[in-house]
């Protein structure tokens, strides 16, 4: 059955976001034929247009739909989310303001580019370019996931409106590059916004509060028939560890996604960087409020369509709890949520295949425009890859292959941040820890048939399970510490590459 | 490395540290009781650590300041 009040109010606000879209490339005019410019935007945004972008970029709307979602159908272990969100910031604090620095002063436009200064290296390089667009792949088709579970609530043809979306997304996305994602993550996060605060206020006020939600999900709890019951309230000591490896590993994966560290070089300085750390972590309260969705739907008794899974739990609840406008709103909200890092990934991607892949191996000596031109045929092809992925590829098999993607990018924590800070690694080691991450990885992956993230290594006692990227990171790690130690014994010594000390430093330091 | 240790306050980094200790041990906190208006502690300590972090954030960025020199 078609929602028609919903529709409406969803058509025309999705209409408003694509005239933004457009009118993006004419903002700050530049020359849109140059990879500075289309795929970082100038590297000109300040401290406000870096947090429309980076907290709509990263907090994607698949995390609204999938957050809430995991709490509904796993419980409290759902909610690793909430500390994964908050210790990102730290790190990316600490971190990110030296990687950017050195891209500002070397022009460098992806992660790959430092690795294959740092190291000197074209083979290392395109190994990490390759696990990038290979992780991002199936986190554009999620996205469209999460537009997906919305548009099936509202009773429309599935694959015509999806097909819509996307032809759109990818005409602005190619006609204006970075801006166009960073002005609508602008009207998308007064969306997500105003739909926060209505369902966190409207949907308790209607279940009489939070202390009756959670006292009817204690009564769920107490009476569920599931084995090994789900615990809902509080952590079981048998997750503990599951749990804590979930949120550091998420938390060290997350900066290394392509579309996270495209959105930190588009900033224009240092300064904007650490400040956003700071401020991006209202986001998270946003997150941890969307998270308790979850308790909110079990209380409600919400029943998600078959053809969402769990995943629709959130688009069902709010269509159930909300009149029919408000819950158009909220799902217009949801969608749009989903085009910026959907944007922002196609181009992340597309600069890792236009630099790294295109002119580093296939047209060596390509001019800045050729280059330009390539990625925004690229970051066509990727969403179009995504697109096809999503309609052909059963809805579990993408899900599974964004979890394997975490395990992936994980990997190349050594070349691009590590690298920052010892002088000491080796190339060859750092290659060869990347092949053992990446390899025992997918064999833990594998050994779980591709649907779980948790594994249960014996090391940690039977009943623990954990992370697999962390544990194959720890691998990888191992790999990397000792074949830097002995390429040094062997005679080795620092390996900067192309870099001088004088690179990691603001140019116009005082 | 490099020019980061002419660097003051860069002790002030270790404070960064709090937010994992905090998150990263489930022991301290995976509890029900004590509620806070209906909510279990297990969530509304999580919660709270989202402002703890910025705090924490706030004040090392105060002690470090803008330079470049992480």
């Amino acid at each position: 059955m078609v929602h028609g009040a919903e529709l409406s109010v969803f058509i025309v606000l999705s209409l408003l976001v694509t005239v933004v879209g457009f009118g993006a490339g004419r903002w700050r005019r530049a020359k849109l034929d140059h990879l500075d410019e289309w795929g970082l935007g100038g590297r000109k945004f300040g401290s406000v247009i870096t947090w429309f972008l980076l907290g709509g970029d990263l907090y994607t709307a698949y995390t609204f739909v999938a957050v809430p979602a995991a709490v509904y159908a796993t419980g409290a272990i759902g909610l690793f989310a909430v500390p994964y969100t908050i210790i990102v910031w730290p790190i990316v604090f600490l971190v990110m303001p030296k990687l950017w620095q050195v891209s500002r002063n070397r022009g460098y436009v992806t992660a790959s580019d430092y690795v294959k200064d740092r190291f000197d290296s074209r083979l290392l390089a395109l190994a990490i370019a390759l696990t990038g667009i290979v992780a991002t792949m199936p986190y554009i088709a999620l996205q469209i996931f999460g537009i997906e579970v919305v548009i099936e609530q509202m009773g429309v043809n599935v694959d015509i409106a999806l097909i819509t979306a996307f032809v759109v997304l990818a005409l602005f996305t190619y006609v204006s590059g970075l801006r166009a994602p960073a002005l609508i993550a602008i009207v998308k996060d007064a969306l997500i916004g105003i739909t926060v605060l209505i369902l966190i206020t409207y949907i308790p006020y209607r279940l009489g509060g939070f202390g009756a939600i959670f006292d009817r999900v204690q009564q769920v709890q107490l009476h569920q028939r599931a084995k090994p019951p789900v615990s809902y309230l509080t952590l079981p000591p048998s997750l503990h560890a599951a749990y804590a490896s979930l949120a550091l590993g998420s938390a060290l994966a997350l900066f290394l996604y392509p579309h996270a560290i495209t959105g930190v070089l588009a900033a224009k300085g240092q300064r904007v960087i650490r400040r956003n750390a700071v401020y991006l972590i209202p986001y998270s309260f946003m997150l941890g409020l969307i998270a308790l969705l979850g308790y909110m739907a079990i209380a409600a008794g919400t029943r998600p369509p078959k053809a969402s899974g769990a995943n629709g739990v959130v688009p069902a609840l709010i269509d159930t709890m909300l009149p029919g406008p408000v819950a158009g709103f909220a799902f217009a909200a949801i969608a749009i949520g989903a085009l910026v890092p959907a944007s922002v990934m196609s181009i992340a991607a597309a600069n890792l295949f236009s630099r790294n892949v295109y002119r580093e191996f296939l047209a060596r000596g390509a001019t800045h425009a050729q280059e330009a031109t390539v990625s925004k045929i690229a970051s066509l092809v990727v969403k179009f890859g995504a697109l096809a992925f999503i309609l052909f590829v059963d809805k579990q098999n993408v899900i599974n292959f964004q979890l394997a993607g975490g395990v992936l990018i994980l990997q190349t924590l050594p070349a691009v941040i590590l690298a920052l800070y010892v002088p000491m690694l080796n190339r060859w080691a750092v290659l060869a820890g990347w092949a053992a991450g990446i390899t025992t990885g997918i064999y833990w992956l594998s050994a779980e048939k591709f649907k779980a993230t948790l594994h249960a290594f014996p090391v940690a006692g039977p009943q623990n399970r954990l992370y697999i990227a962390l544990v194959a990171f720890l691998v990888n790690l191992g790999v990397v510490v000792v074949g830097s130690a002995l390429a040094y014994a062997l005679g080795a010594r620092r390996q900067a590459g192309a870099l001088t000390e004088a690179d990691y430093l603001p140019a116009t330091a005082v | 490395m490099l020019r980061s240790m002419r660097g003051t306050g860069r002790w002030a980094h270790l404070l960064l540290l709090l937010p994992f200790v905090g998150l990263l041990y489930p022991p301290l906190y995976a509890r029900v009781e004590p509620r806070v208006s209906g909510v279990p502690f297990f969530i509304w300590y999580q919660f709270a650590w989202i402002a703890g972090a910025a705090l924490v954030m706030i004040v090392a960025y105060r002690l470090i300041g803008d330079r470049g020199d992480v």
